[in-house]
């Protein structure tokens, strides 16, 4: 080749290299702008438009003095207010301080007062984070180890798993038929427990005297009633035990397990496991499957026997209506996500959203057998149940779980019950991790 | 035919042409004589690069399986725990801002109800220092409010975890995911990718993202309460939220502004109008993360009490 031609082939390639455009990093910039714009067009200028008029010289003196600094303490002390009523102390009153920070965990002091009994009840709760590990770069869960301890002299009700106190104070208030029995349990415990989302676990350690709650007052919301049940007492004394639980979570929460229990002595131990299944169909309907299962000792105490009734377990038969140291319950809902008042053309205020939803719930309470195994099967005739339908509303507070149900249940078999209304205050999942 | 005048940038368009032609004979060649099976991955068709001449492109098969949702909703989970990965200190001012709006048509009144600015500096593990420089709360008709209800505090977490809420692999089977739309902005494909949640009584929003998928890192995100409400009690609708992302340093993406609309339910209304609190019906809270300082080594001492 000519030295003219290498020279004119040297000439276009660097001019190649002089005018070649290096990938535009601004478009996507742009394309990002462009969306940016619309959004600050639809709020207005008022909420995209920042007032920093003399940030710059606050922040050369390190803040503006005038804001002050914020006093931990105040900003880490939250008050609760709590409030109750029942036959065995009647009206009661109280409140309950929560008081976090990072470098000390969290400390909980709380007091009430029964009226009826005139008895005083408190908890003094301490928990701390003892281990945490998020992890960074790998799409893994954040796990933790929590301490909890706790020194309380407070009001229990007998079978925790199917208590709900909402519908017992209403119950209790409105027709003084409620039946949920309770005792006072006073002590202290311990736990070390690990969380992480898709399990968690604790083992622990519960020492406390127990004694019964006699009825105090007849008293309702309309005046004295002569129909007003006893309290069941409890079997007192004291007692130690080690606690333990697991917890499983799978599917984004649609799949859940818990097995808990306790032991104290060969007369006095505890095991229950429940586990629940959601399923979402394309229907706009969610159908919700729980069961439960339980066992112990067969002189137990007797405010920690199973027992079925009440909104959560059979709602056609009363709280304590059936009661035994062996336990099945098995319970179908299902729930369409449709706003009835709405479909109904009723006026009504935005924020009451009512689902619809109809259910069944049955199960069996019985004693073990005399000299058989440890497991014996439920006689045929031991065996509760009910259906019925129900409106849940879900107003978002404490968690997103919890609901509020009206419901209608109609007794299905022999000494089912009867026919009963109940309102009940709860959560989806009901019979896990109480 | 292209007729070429010689300038460069023509040549290298001819050469490109070649390379696509020469590259759709041989295709052509290999191409199988019956139509792959239904049950087969998608094969991939070109629809996102704008046509350049008059003819349009050959289609050309591609045998490699396109990359299901399914992996895509893996890689954004992947791709934004690399991201908060990357950084290790921040620092960064923070400007937040809460408007009301009242009435409508010619009614509408729009005001500021609370405004601040803090500088924010974090860095792990598990620090955080927080120099407030303005904090002010208005009345209706802007003159300042003594006190404000309004308390924002930040802690010491790096990560924005909470921007790729739906694809946190625990959430995913809570969702429904599709691919409502591939762009290419120059060298970059970017997906949009719509959610909605699967039952009508999960407390979970409806939305879209925006991710590029060099980096598999959300851009941006829109979502919403239009329909129902996570807490009815206090909030009516969210009628938009809107996350932006900015790149900084060419490499960390990081939040960069967050504004949202929410109506207020009548309850929460009457309780603010009982206890003296006016709340407006409509409340717009913008909040945005400016003049970033990423990985520039904020020093420990930065967060030892007292220090200023």
């Amino acid at each position: 080749m000519r030295p003219a031609r290498h020279l004119g082939l040297i000439a276009i390639l660097l001019l190649s290299i002089a005018t070649s455009r290096p990938a535009r990093a601004d478009e996507l910039e742009r394309f990002l702008g462009g969306m940016s714009d619309s959004t600050s067009l639809w709020f207005g200028p008022t909420s995209v438009t920042f007032d920093t008029t003399g940030v710059d010289s606050l922040l050369r003196v390190g803040g503006n003095p005038k804001l002050g600094k914020r006093s931990a303490f105040t900003q880490g002390l939250h008050w609760t207010p709590r409030s109750g009523f029942n036959r065995a102390e009647g009206h009661s009153v109280g409140l309950e301080g929560r008081f976090g920070h990072r470098s000390i965990g969290e400390l909980r002091a709380g007091g009430s007062y029964g009226f009826a009994n005139q008895e005083g009840r408190y908890r003094f709760a301490y928990r701390r984070e003892l281990w945490r590990r998020t992890p960074v770069g790998d799409p893994e869960f954040l796990k933790r180890v929590t301490l909890r301890l706790a020194y309380a002299r407070e009001t229990a009700p007998f079978a925790p798993e199917h208590a709900d106190p909402f519908s017992s104070t209403l119950g209790a208030l409105l027709t003084g038929r409620d039946r949920q029995s309770v005792y006072e349990s006073r002590g202290v415990s311990g736990a070390v427990e690990y969380f992480s989302v898709g399990l968690a676990g604790g083992l622990g350690y519960h020492a406390a005297r127990d004694q019964s709650m006699p009825r105090a007052t007849r008293e309702t919301l309309w005046g004295r009633d002569r129909t007003v049940p006893l309290v069941t007492p409890a079997d007192e004394g004291s007692y130690r035990e080690a606690t333990a639980f697991l917890r499983l979570r799978a599917q984004g929460g649609l799949l859940r397990a818990s097995i808990d229990g306790s032991y104290g002595a060969r007369d006095r131990w505890r095991v229950r496991a429940a586990a629940a299944r959601k399923v979402l169909t394309r229907l706009g309907v969610d159908a919700h499957l729980e069961a439960e299962g339980g066992l112990t000792a067969r002189e137990g105490r007797a405010q920690q026997r199973f027992e079925l009734g009440g909104p959560l377990a059979v709602p056609s038969l009363g709280f304590g209506d059936v009661a035994g140291d062996r336990l099945l319950l098995g319970k179908f809902e299902v729930v369409h996500g449709v706003d009835v008042l709405r479909g109904l053309h009723l006026p009504h205020p935005s924020f009451l959203v009512l689902h619809p939803s109809i259910f069944a719930q049955g199960g069996s309470v019985w004693a073990r057998g005399e000299g058989a195994g440890e497991w014996s099967a439920p006689p045929r005739d031991s065996w509760r149940g009910a259906a019925g339908v129900s409106l849940v509303h879900l107003p978002g507070i404490p968690t997103p779980a919890s609901y509020l149900r009206l419901q209608m249940a109609w007794p299905i078999g022999r000494e089912s019950g009867v026919p009963r209304f109940s309102l009940s205050f709860n959560r989806w999942f009901d019979l896990i991790g109480k | 035919m292209i007729r070429c005048s010689g300038s460069t940038a023509c040549w290298r368009a001819v050469l490109l042409l070649a390379t696509l032609g020469v590259a759709g004979r041989a295709s052509a060649a290999d191409r199988p004589k019956d139509p792959p099976p239904l049950s087969r991955p998608t094969l991939a068709v070109e629809d996102t690069i704008p046509p350049l001449v008059a003819e349009p492109y050959p289609e050309i098969l591609v045998n490699a399986p396109r990359a299901s949702l399914d992996e895509i909703l893996a890689r954004v989970a992947a791709g934004e725990a690399h991201r908060d990965s990357l950084i290790d200190d921040t620092a960064f001012t923070a400007l937040m801002r809460v408007v009301g709006h009242e009435g409508d048509g010619d009614k509408a009144r729009t005001w500021v109800y609370w405004d601040a600015v803090a500088r924010v500096y974090r860095k792990r593990p598990g620090k955080v220092r927080v120099i407030r420089l303005k904090e002010q709360a208005y009345e209706q008709d802007g003159t300042l409010k003594k006190d404000s209800n309004v308390n924002v505090d930040f802690d010491a977490d790096l990560s924005e975890q909470f921007i790729a809420f739906a694809f946190d692999p625990t959430m995913r089977d809570r969702y429904r995911f599709s691919i409502d739309k591939r762009s290419l902005v120059g060298e970059h494909v970017v997906y949009e990718i719509a959610f909605a949640p699967r039952s009508a009584l999960d407390p979970f929003p409806t939305g879209r993202v925006w991710i590029d998928t060099n980096d598999f890192v959300i851009l941006r995100e829109e979502f919403w309460y239009r329909d129902r409400s996570p807490a009815p009690l206090f909030i009516e609708r969210i009628d938009n939220c809107v996350i932006e992302r900015a790149k900084i340093d060419d490499r960390y993406w990081v939040l960069s502004r967050l504004l949202a609309r929410a109506t207020f339910s009548d309850a929460i209304r009457l309780i603010g109008k009982v206890s003296g609190e006016k709340v407006p019906k409509t409340c717009d809270l913008a909040f945005q993360q400016t003049e970033w300082i990423i990985n520039g080594g904020v020093p420990d001492s930065l967060f030892a009490p007292g220090k200023k």
